[in-house]
C-alpha cells in the first residue's frame, strides 16, 4: 500500500467499505484503516504500509500477527491472539487499531484493498 | 428505525421517540420527516424569533451510511427572514456524527435561559455552558469546542456573530464553509440562544443487508465516477455555472437590471480563480467528487487568507450582479460570510439591492453611515456585510431582513428586490428557461434553485432522452412552456427525495443524467432497510413531502397570486444569444394551471381535498 496523505479528502469511502466489507456493519470506529483530521480539510491516513520489517509481527507472543504470503500483507489470525495488544504500539505508522474485542489490522481484503477502488483522489494505491 | 429528540431548551430535558417504520414509509427522513414534524408544531400565529418557534434537525435516512454522497442534514422552521417555510441543508460531515452519536432528528423547542451548545455523543445529548464562545467566528467556536471535550473527530454546527446578534438572514456553519444557508436558520438558533450543536459518534447504524449494501455502493461508486458530468463537477464544482451563464447571457447584472454585464467579467472565469487561487479540492461525508475549493490569496491587502469556497452564488452574487470583477475582494467577503454565519444568498442579494437604491437615490450616504455604494466598490461590498454584523448605517435595517427594512426605508424600495415569497432569486436569471422560471415561482421554502429547478433545461436533452429519465418527454428547447410543468414536477420529486434520504442533489439525475436516480435510491433504501418501494411509491412520497410543504405555505396565506415570477421576468432580455426573451404571461399562466392539475390543487393553488385524502394527509395537524 502507498499513501499520499496530501490527497486525501477525507471522504471517508475507504473506511465505509472497510467497515462494511469485514465487519458486516455500517461503523467507522473500527476500519482498518483511519482518516485523522489534522485540520480543516488536511488529513493523515493511517494504514498497513507491508513493512518488510514489521515490528508488530515480531512482538507478537502468540504469533497471530503473521504474514500472508498469498497476499503479500498481514493478517491477524483471531484464534490465536490473546488481546495482549503489545503489537499496536509497535507499529511505526500507528497503524495497528484496538477493535472491539479484537485487534485491528489492513488485511488487504485477502486480495484486492476494497479501498482503493473507491479512492478517487488516489491517495491510497495499491501495486 | 432511528430515534426522534424533543429538546426543551429552557427546562434543559430531553425526551426521545423512536420513529416508526410507517413514520419512515410516508416520510423517509431529513426534510422530509422535518416538514412533517415542523407543519405540526408551529402556525400561523408563531413567532419565527420567539421561543415558540420549533428548530426541527433533521439527517436524512442514508446519512452516514456507506454510499456515494449520504452527507446531508436538513434544519427546518419558521423563517426569520421570510415568515414562511423556513428549510436548508448542509453536507460535510455532521449529519453522520448526530447518527453515529444515537440520534437521527433534533426537535428543538424553547429559548434556553443563558448561551449553550448541545453535546450529543453515546446516545445522550447535554446542555453546555457557550458564554465562553461570545467573541469567537465559526470556525474557532468549532476548534474550541474539539479542544474543551478533547476530541479532534467531534463535528459541530454552528452559528456565528450574525446569528447571535439576531441577524434574520444568520445562516449555520459546519466546517470552513458548509452551510445550511437560506431562509435564517441562524437567526432561530440565535433566538433560543442555542449557539452551537456538537456531535460524536461511535454506535454502528443499523444495515438490514450489509452485503447487499456493499455491492451498491461499489456499483454506484462505478457509475458515477463514470459518468460525463462528473468530471467536470470534480474540478470546477458550481463554479461552473459561472461560466455558463456569462457566456450564454442568462446572469443576473446589477441587480437583476441586465442579463449580460461588460465589466470586466473575463477575470470571473473559474479557471482564472483554479489558476490564482486553488489549493486543494475539498469534499463531504461520502463523496468522490471533491467538488469544493480550498483557495489562499497570494497577494495584496488580503494576503494570506485562506478558506474553502466560493461556491457560484457568490461569485455571481458579488460579481455580475454587484458589478464586481476582483476575486480578492469576493473571496473577502465569502470567507467575512462564512466566518460570521451569514447566508450569501441574502447579503449578495441585498448588497445588490441597496446598491441600486443608491445607484436611483433612493438611498444616501445619510442612511449608510457614509459608505459609498458605487457598483463594483470593494469597500461597499466588504463594509456592508460589517454594517450587517455590527447592526448600524443601512446594516441596522438590513439585519432585519429585507422585508422590514424596505418598509422602513420606503420611497418604493421594495420594487427593486426581485424575490419569490419574501426569499430573493439567485444571481442568475431564469425567464428564458421555463420549466425553471415556473420552479421559482412554486418553490416551497421561496425562490430556491434547489427544490424545483429543471437543472437539465439547460443541457437540450434531446425528447427521447427526456422520456427515458422522467417517463414522458420534455420538449428540448428551454424556451417552449408545452410539457414544463412535468419537468418542474419530477425535478420537486427527486429533490424531496433527496433531501429526505440526505444525498447530495450533485451526485443524483437532477444535475446529469447519468448519476444516481429513483432506481439507484431504491437499491440503496433496500439494503439498509430491508424495504423495496416502486417507482411509484417513490414519487407518491416525493408528492406528499412537497405537498405537505405546500399545506404549510396554503395555512399562511399563500396562493396563485403569490406563485409569479419578478416583474421584470416579462421584458426581454437586452443582450446576449438570446435577447428578446421575456416570460409571456398568458403562457405562464396557462403552465402554471397544467402544474397544478399535476398535482391536483385548484386553480388557486390550493390542494384539493382528494388529492389530500390520496397522500394520507386530509387531517387537520394536531398542534
Amino acid at each position: 500500500m502507498k499513501i499520499a496523505s496530501e490527497k486525501c479528502t477525507g471522504c471517508r469511502l475507504c473506511e465505509s467499505v472497510c467497515s462494511l466489507f469485514h465487519d458486516k456493519k455500517m461503523d467507522l470506529t473500527f476500519s482498518r484503516i483511519q482518516i485523522d483530521p489534522s485540520s480543516e480539510n488536511h488529513y493523515r491516513v493511517r494504514v498497513c504500509l507491508q513493512c518488510e520489517d514489521c515490528p508488530p509481527s515480531e512482538v507478537c507472543p502468540t504469533g497471530a500477527f503473521q504474514w500472508n504470503k498469498a497476499t503479500g500483507g498481514v493478517k491477524i489470525l483471531e484464534e490465536e491472539c490473546n488481546l495482549c495488544g503489545l503489537c499496536i504500539p509497535e507499529c511505526p505508522y500507528s497503524s495497528v487499531f484496538e477493535g472491539d474485542g479484537s485487534v485491528l489490522v489492513c488485511d488487504l481484503c485477502d486480495d484486492r484493498p476494497k479501498c482503493v477502488e473507491v479512492c478517487q483522489k488516489q491517495a491510497i494505491q495499491f501495486a | 428505525m432511528g430515534r426522534i429528540a424533543y429538546v426543551d431548551l429552557a427546562s434543559e430535558t430531553v425526551r426521545i421517540e423512536e420513529i416508526s417504520n410507517e413514520l419512515r414509509r410516508l416520510f423517509l427522513g431529513g426534510r422530509g420527516i422535518n416538514t412533517h414534524l415542523l407543519y405540526q408544531m408551529v402556525g400561523e400565529e408563531t413567532d419565527p424569533l420567539g421561543p415558540e418557534n420549533v428548530l426541527v434537525v433533521g439527517a436524512g435516512l442514508l446519512t452516514g451510511v456507506a454510499g456515494i454522497a449520504n452527507s446531508r442534514i436538513s434544519f427546518s422552521a419558521k423563517s426569520p427572514e421570510t415568515g414562511l417555510l423556513g428549510d436548508s441543508a448542509m453536507g460535510g460531515f455532521f449529519g453522520g456524527q448526530l447518527r453515529y452519536a444515537g440520534f437521527d432528528h433534533l426537535v428543538i423547542q424553547g429559548r434556553a435561559k443563558k448561551p449553550i451548545y448541545l453535546w450529543i455523543h453515546d446516545g445522550r445529548i447535554e446542555f453546555k455552558d457557550a458564554t465562553h464562545l461570545s467573541q469567537l467566528d465559526t470556525l474557532q467556536i468549532q476548534e474550541r469546542i474539539r479542544e474543551d471535550l478533547k476530541d479532534p473527530k467531534i463535528q459541530v454546527a454552528c452559528i456565528g456573530p450574525a446569528g447571535r446578534n439576531g441577524v434574520r438572514f444568520a445562516c449555520i456553519i459546519h466546517g470552513l464553509s458548509h452551510a445550511a444557508g437560506r431562509t435564517g436558520m441562524g437567526g432561530v438558533m440565535g433566538s433560543k440562544n442555542l449557539w452551537a450543536i456538537a456531535a460524536r459518534g461511535k454506535t454502528a447504524l443499523p444495515i438490514h443487508d450489509p452485503e447487499k449494501l456493499l455491492h451498491v455502493f461499489q456499483r454506484h461508486y462505478q457509475q458515477v465516477t463514470r459518468t460525463k458530468g462528473f468530471l467536470a463537477s470534480s474540478i470546477y464544482g458550481t463554479m461552473i455555472r459561472l461560466n455558463n451563464t456569462r457566456t450564454q447571457g442568462y446572469e443576473g447584472g446589477l441587480n437583476h437590471q441586465f442579463n449580460m454585464m461588460e465589466y470586466g467579467g473575463e477575470e470571473l472565469d473559474a479557471e482564472v480563480f483554479i489558476d490564482k487561487f486553488e489549493t486543494k479540492k475539498a469534499t463531504c461525508f461520502g463523496c468522490p467528487t471533491a467538488c469544493k475549493h480550498m483557495f489562499r490569496v497570494p497577494r495584496g491587502i488580503y494576503q494570506g487568507m485562506e478558506c474553502e469556497g466560493p461556491e457560484y452564488y457568490g461569485c455571481g452574487g458579488w460579481g455580475s450582479q454587484c458589478g464586481c470583477s476582483s476575486w480578492e475582494t469576493i473571496l473577502e467577503a465569502w470567507n467575512l460570510c462564512a466566518k460570521y454565519g451569514l447566508d450569501v444568498g441574502s447579503m449578495t442579494a441585498y448588497t445588490a439591492w441597496v446598491m441600486e437604491l443608491y445607484e436611483k437615490g433612493i438611498i444616501t450616504e445619510k442612511d449608510t453611515d457614509g459608505l459609498s455604494l458605487e457598483w463594483g466598490s470593494a469597500e461597499a461590498i466588504i463594509g456592508l456585510i460589517q454594517q450587517v454584523i455590527e447592526k448600524r448605517g443601512i446594516g441596522k435595517l438590513l439585519a432585519q431582513g429585507w422585508i422590514e427594512a424596505a418598509k422602513a426605508i420606503g420611497r418604493n424600495s421594495e420594487r427593486y428586490m426581485d424575490h419569490v415569497k419574501g426569499l430573493s432569486i439567485e444571481c442568475d436569471d431564469v425567464r428564458g428557461h421555463r420549466a425553471q422560471a415556473l420552479g421559482l415561482a412554486t418553490a416551497t421554502r421561496g425562490a430556491c434553485h434547489l427544490r424545483s429547478r429543471y437543472t437539465l433545461e439547460e443541457f437540450f436533452l434531446p425528447e427521447e432522452a427526456t422520456k427515458k429519465l422522467t417517463g414522458k418527454p420534455i420538449p428540448q428547447d428551454a424556451a417552449v412552456y408545452d410539457g414544463k410543468e412535468w419537468a418542474c414536477y419530477w425535478t420537486e420529486c427527486i429533490c424531496s427525495i433527496a433531501d429526505a434520504l440526505g444525498v447530495c442533489k450533485f451526485m443524483t439525475k437532477w444535475l446529469s443524467v447519468g448519476l444516481l436516480g429513483f432506481e439507484e435510491f431504491i437499491e440503496s433504501i433496500e439494503a439498509v432497510t430491508g424495504v423495496k418501494l416502486s417507482l411509484e411509491e417513490m414519487i407518491e412520497i416525493g408528492e406528499r413531502i412537497y405537498t405537505t410543504e405546500r399545506l404549510f405555505l396554503t395555512r399562511e396565506g399563500i396562493t396563485r397570486k403569490d406563485d409569479i415570477v419578478p416583474e421584470k421576468f416579462y421584458k426581454p432580455w437586452t443582450h446576449g444569444p438570446k435577447a428578446g426573451t421575456r416570460i409571456e404571461a398568458e403562457s405562464f399562466e396557462k403552465l402554471l394551471d397544467r402544474y397544478y392539475e399535476l398535482h391536483g390543487w385548484d386553480r388557486n393553488g390550493i390542494p384539493k381535498p382528494e388529492s389530500l385524502k390520496k397522500l394520507g394527509l386530509e387531517k387537520e395537524p394536531r398542534l
